[in-house]
């Protein structure tokens, strides 16, 4: 109780004053560009790590660290997400009660779409991830939602990632609407939130591979890449918004809503930082 | 044929073979509790013992302290590409079952 | 003393004031070298290390007190889950003095609702920060 009351009284609002970083494209919808905010970050780390190539980000904190880097190594060579594919890819081929199957709600089938996500969707207006498409067809068919963070709804979206493997992110913003999801999105993620009033962007731009504790924070061009993650903290695979509720906890903020809207933005937005990286779902991560 | 609950990957590296199993398998301690606070029933793996060429290379008690999917890496003297590894696992149910791996 | 407190409590909802040496910044340093209670001055002025919060608890310690704190420390942590800006600590603050109070601890209720208060009133500071004033953290 001592501690968390110094923090209270240290943890300073104040804002503005400190951070000199020059603005992006701009936080309104007339001077937002995500394409340029885009460039931005790839620029940023770039000249943070100028031997580090951006197609590596994929890979996370590996690419930065080079011991967290052997042992992730290790760890890949029999990786902990083998047993989810292969469960995923069952699931996935099992046909629902009425007949239809998973198949039959995606373009291609399915396979190798993973990229293609989170989507824009003109007829709901709103952000479709992942994960909600499956939920989506799920109730589609007559079936009852999965879980949204761990369990089957992660071994199946670990296979379709899987099977996308290698293909490049192309997150599209076909119009306003979607622009403002994008907005809204960054938004997010540039706020601070929580007792420890901090902003994903604190640990994951400013803060990437700078020890926080015992941790380094990823940095978060390519952060999304390779999500569903089995993490070793969990010791099994979990879901993107499983994570983005971890952290928020994590400074100490009430999570906001799994698949609501505001983290469905926030995805949106952090994918289509990472577009033009490859998928490398699933993956393994302490 | 049938997958088995192992999942290996052997190489040859210099006149060693290099050999390492991940096993799907719940490995349940007898001591955890469902959610209605029954005890869920033991069923973990006792014994994995792998063979090379009728010789035993590797041989180890698993037991309580060893958490789900166990995953082993080992190495052993000898071996050649092609040639195919005998891996034996015992539960303490006595469920017991060999499968076979071929070392690259 | 009215006059202070109420000072105090616009000073603090005031963001992005720009000035050499803000309000807040000056409050948190001297409340954090010196605690609570402490007098200091900023920009001519007498101020005191309090949170209106426990400003507003430094009444009699009484059930009606600390059953109405209470009932206002709940009210605000409602508000902040409504623009979910929430903080994790506030829910288990909450119970507590509930228990205090249910204790006859009155002034350990008044106290921690206090806290709760400031948690959520913060909370909601945070969220009009997102709206009007978030930092481009991602710099050119």
């Amino acid at each position: 109780m001592k501690i968390i009351k110094s923090l209270l009284a240290g943890a300073s609002l104040a804002l503005v004053a400190s951070i000199s970083q020059a603005a992006t494209s701009g936080n309104t919808m007339e001077t937002v560009d995500p394409e340029a905010d885009r460039l931005a970050l790839q620029s940023y780390f770039q000249k943070r790590f100028p031997q580090v190539p951006v197609s590596d980000y994929v890979n996370g904190i590996y690419a930065l660290d080079a011991p967290s880097r052997e042992q992730w190594q290790d760890i890949e060579e029999f990786a902990p997400y083998e047993f989810d594919i292969e469960e995923g890819e069952e699931m996935f081929n099992t046909a629902f009660a009425n007949g239809q199957s998973y198949a039959d709600c995606f373009a291609n089938g399915g396979i190798g779409i993973r990229q293609n996500f989170p989507r824009w969707d003109e007829s709901q207006g709103q952000v479709v991830t992942l994960e909600l498409a499956i939920n989506q067809c799920r109730e589609a068919n007559g079936e009852k939602k999965l879980g949204w963070k761990k369990g089957k709804i992660a071994k199946i979206s670990a296979y379709m990632a899987y099977t996308s493997r290698d293909n490049i992110f192309d997150v599209k913003i076909p119009n306003d609407e979607a622009k403002a999801a994008y907005l809204d999105g960054k938004r997010s993620f540039n706020s601070r939130r929580g007792q420890l009033n901090m902003s994903c962007a604190n640990c994951h731009v400013a803060g990437a591979n700078i020890l926080i504790r015992a941790d380094l924070p990823g940095p978060t061009l390519g952060q999304v890449t390779h999500f569903p993650v089995f993490r070793s903290k969990w010791g099994e695979l979990g879901t993107l918004q499983r994570r983005y509720g971890g952290c928020q906890k994590n400074v100490r903020g009430v999570p906001q809503k799994t698949q609501g809207e505001k983290f469905r933005n926030l995805e949106f937005f952090q994918t289509y930082m990472s577009n033009g990286l490859v998928v490398n779902g699933p993956g393994a991560r302490k | 044929m049938a997958k088995g609950i192992l999942r290996a990957k052997a190489k040859v590296k210099g006149g060693n073979t290099v050999v390492k199993i991940m096993a799907k398998h719940a490995m349940e301690t007898g001591n955890r509790k469902d959610k209605s606070g029954n005890k869920i029933p033991a069923n973990f793996i006792q014994t994995l013992s792998v063979a090379y060429n009728g010789k035993t290379v590797m041989e180890t008690n698993m037991g309580t302290a060893i958490s789900k999917n166990p995953y082993l890496a080992f190495t052993f003297v000898g071996g050649a590409k092609g040639e195919e590894l005998q891996m034996t696992w015992t539960e303490i149910t006595g469920a017991t079952a060999t499968e076979t791996a071929k070392i690259k | 003393m009215k006059k202070t407190i109420s000072l105090v409590a616009a000073l603090m909802m005031v963001s992005g004031v720009v000035a050499a040496h803000p309000f807040n910044e000056a409050f948190n340093e001297q409340r954090a070298m010196y605690g609570k209670g402490h007098s200091f001055t900023w920009d001519g002025q007498t101020y005191i290390t309090d949170h209106p919060e426990e400003v507003a608890a430094a009444v009699e310690a009484n059930a009606a007190n600390a059953t109405m704190l209470l009932a206002s420390a709940e009210a605000k942590y409602a508000e902040v889950l409504a623009v979910d800006f929430g903080w994790t600590l506030t829910a288990k603050l909450l119970k507590s003095a509930t228990k205090a109070l249910e204790a006859g601890e009155f002034r350990k209720s008044m106290n921690i609702s206090a806290q709760a208060e400031y948690h959520s009133r913060m909370g909601i500071v945070q969220y009009h920060q997102s709206q009007a004033e978030w930092i481009m953290a991602v710099p050119e």
